[in-house]
């Protein structure tokens, strides 16, 4: 009997503990134990690996552009935003010679990336000596939510030098419309 | 035919000529492209794109693309030499650097724990920043002063008529601060309701942040023994919320401290539905018997004690069984890679719902910083080794297209005869000299006929053919060369992926073991909640038995 009792208080006591414990407590309870960290000779094995790849990756490019892309015969078409701009690019579309060659969807990481400075590499490949057609059509939102769909043609002539197209998006400081230029290299 | 063959042979040429100056685009140009990876967050792309020039001329953003990519030995090195021309730069009083590279110096040394440094750095940009960029440059410096231990300055730099989400986790993190370091929560309190109007709410990360603010003023007030209060906030956090099953288990709590029973086994009740690995469900399961027995409804008491038991034990061998796969498939089968193992549906079932098992046992794995960085860093040897497979196959190709081309090249380099084009040039002006020479051929006869216009021609020519001559000579050691170029590359990317593999194998065994030894925490706080829950059932039975006898007040001497 007086086992019995002994016990049973025994148990009120535990459980007092472990609800007061609870009811203190603003955050449950998390692990104590860590398990151990990554061998650090692994990850400086990687991160040697990871510095011989970006070499090698580079020669990999330098050899592809060379081979495919010959200067003489190179067209790119290039991206970029003036900072102060609140057109919000949403996609382009870019036609060559009246054939699709380059369709890009942004994201607000890449937008911010083209308000920052940065400059999209659309295009790159190979076109012949003579007159030709880019034409680009800017999808997005401008001031005030309005949607814009925009279109802009460049008759240009391509000489036996590499031809660099740059697409500028800026915005009209006076209607506040976004206004598309183009910069040719 | 001959003469369309010349063509085709020397537009061959002509193209190998000019692929050597293949990199012939403008600094301007080349550098925005390097800006907009950086800026876009890919750090293996922008390091590929920089070359020694650039990496030479912009240190900086050399620094940034290597952190990025998490290359940390060399992060340190550059930034030493960084620090080391700042100094140069002092005595000579000349700065090569802008405000925009201050910034990211900063960043970088705040994220790798230096406050001092970073603090530093950012004293050196100029006040001109954009709105988001001073939003950013305020929660660095606010952070660094917590970090230093000085709250009034961190308050200092947030009294600066900020906004936006960078600004509310700085109040975020400033009441967290206040919260530590004094038991009066007045200032912490009102560090978040600062940092709760400073959120709009508009994004899945200020939607998170919001309510990870009404998370901690719940609890601060109801560690202040406000519980009515605390529940206010509890309530206004989303369900949907990866912290929804702490609040509503502190919402339990609460209501519990108002000795309103119903509403704290409502809401504990309402973490059921959410994985139990989550010790806030745990809390919730075992609490729920504790206010049935504290309402006087015993038997309910038993019967959640009974259910609890049962769910702990449940998890138990969910645990085992989840163990036992990791160990027999590795972690790159079971949890980073998507796979379809037959058997194993009820483990790899993907839904529309994110709290399948696999997304449960996954996103309580990555609480773990260290898997988290090693998941990473196997994800980023994924993304090498499918680079290195995909340029082993288009190298592959232009290996055969090299090949095709040198046959080409030799057939056609055969049927131009340089000589016999070079006779008729000659000839050609041979037979415009003598028109010239005739003596009925005056001045202006010269002039209409263009007889000084067709020599310069031939001139020009004979010059462009020496050129392609030239270009026909070297031409095929070109095509070797790149032939060349072309296997070693192949064989250096064939290596390459080779490492990776090997790499990726021990990366691999690593982290099934972190994974592991993060289970068998696991298992013994499962083990320990099914203990807590067999003591509660045995205190019930404790508490029936007791009941049996007659009520007899203990303390009463007779009794005794």
């Amino acid at each position: 009997m007086l086992v019995r009792r002994f016990l049973s208080y025994l148990t009120v006591c535990i459980l007092l503990i472990l609800t007061s414990a609870s009811l203190n407590a603003a955050e449950p309870n998390t692990p104590t134990e860590k398990p151990k960290a990554i061998d650090k000779a692994l990850i400086k094995e990687a991160e040697q690996l990871k510095k011989e790849l970006v070499e090698l990756n580079q020669e990999l490019y330098q050899f592809e552009e060379e081979l495919l892309y010959p200067a003489n015969t190179q067209l790119g078409v290039f991206l970029s935003m003036a900072q102060e701009n609140t057109f919000l690019l949403d996609s382009i579309e870019i036609r060559l010679d009246d054939k699709l060659i380059t369709s890009y969807l942004y994201n607000d990481k890449e937008i911010s990336a083209l308000k920052k400075g940065g400059i999209q590499r659309l295009y790159l490949g190979s076109l012949s000596d003579g007159r030709h057609k880019l034409t680009a059509r800017f999808n997005g939102q401008g001031a005030n939510n309005r949607y814009f769909r925009r279109k802009k043609a460049l008759p240009f002539t391509k000489g036996p030098d590499a031809k660099f197209i740059q697409l500028v998006v800026s915005e009209s400081q006076t209607t506040r419309e976004p206004l598309f230029k183009v910069k040719q290299w | 035919m001959q003469k369309l063959s010349v063509l085709k042979f020397s537009l061959i040429a002509l193209s190998l000529i000019y692929s050597v100056n293949s990199s012939a685009m403008p600094s301007e140009l080349y550098q925005g492209m390097v800006q907009y990876e950086l800026q876009s967050g890919n750090y293996f792309k922008a390091l590929t794109l920089m070359n020694q020039d650039y990496q030479a001329g912009h240190l900086v953003n050399k620094i940034v693309a290597l952190s990025g990519f998490n290359i940390n030995e060399d992060v340190e090195q550059l930034l030493k030499v960084f620090h080391q021309q700042e100094k140069k730069n002092k005595n000579s009083k000349i700065s090569t650097n802008n405000s925009a590279d201050y910034f990211q110096i900063g960043r970088l040394e705040y994220q790798a724990g230096r406050c001092k440094p970073a603090l530093r750095a950012f004293k050196k940009v100029k006040r001109n920043l954009s709105i988001d960029d001073k939003q950013e440059w305020a929660f660095y410096r606010a952070n660094c002063f917590i970090r230093l231990g000085s709250n009034v300055r961190a308050a200092q730099v947030l009294n600066d008529n900020l906004s936006g989400a960078w600004a509310a986790y700085a109040y975020y993190n400033l009441a967290q601060s206040y919260n530590e370091a004094s038991r009066d929560k007045t200032k912490a309190l009102v560090a978040l309701r600062i940092a709760n109007s400073l959120t709009s709410g508009s994004t899945s990360e200020e939607k998170a942040l919001s309510n990870q603010i009404n998370l901690a003023a719940g609890s601060m007030y109801l560690n202040e023994s406000k519980p009515d209060l605390a529940s206010n906030f509890f309530k206004k956090i989303f369900l949907d919320a990866a912290i929804a099953p702490e609040a509503l288990y502190l919402n339990g709590l609460a209501k519990l401290e108002l000795n309103d029973f119903r509403s704290a086994t409502q809401s504990w009740f309402s973490v059921k539905k959410y994985p139990l690995i989550n010790q806030s469900v745990a809390e919730a399961l075992l609490a729920i018997p504790y206010a049935y027995e504290r309402s006087g409804y015993t038997s309910q008491a038993l019967e959640a004690y009974l259910k609890a038991t049962a769910e702990f034990k449940n998890e138990l061998e969910i645990i085992d069984k989840i163990d036992r796969l990791i160990k027999k498939y590795g972690a790159q089968k079971l949890l980073i890679e998507e796979n379809t193992i037959e058997g194993l549906e009820w483990f790899l079932a993907k839904d529309v719902v994110t709290n399948t098992m696999k997304a449960t046992y996954y996103s309580y794995f990555m609480q773990n910083p260290d898997i988290y960085d090693s998941v990473e860093l196997f994800s980023e040897l994924k993304m090498l080794n499918d680079s290195m497979q995909f340029w082993s196959s288009q190298l592959q190709v232009f290996d055969q297209s090299l090949k095709k081309k040198r046959n080409n090249f030799s057939k056609k380099s055969q049927s131009f005869n340089a000589k016999t084009v070079q006779a008729k040039i000659k000839k050609i002006s041979e037979k415009v000299n003598l028109i010239k020479l005739q003596k009925q051929v005056t001045p202006k006869h010269a002039d209409r006929l263009q007889l000084d216009n067709m020599q310069s021609s031939a001139v020009f020519l004979m010059q462009r053919l020496e050129a392609l001559n030239a270009k026909v000579s070297n031409g095929n050691e070109r095509l070797k060369s790149q032939l060349a170029q072309s296997s070693q590359l192949n064989l250096k990317s064939k290596q390459a992926k080779t490492q990776l593999d090997v790499l990726m194998v021990k990366l691999n065994e690593q982290i099934t073991k972190m994974i592991r030894d993060q289970l068998a925490v696991l298992k013994k706080q499962m083990l320990t909640n099914f203990e807590r829950s067999e003591q509660g059932l045995d205190h019930v039975f404790e508490s029936i038995a007791e009941s049996n006898h007659l009520q007899k007040n203990r303390l009463d001497g007779r009794f005794k």
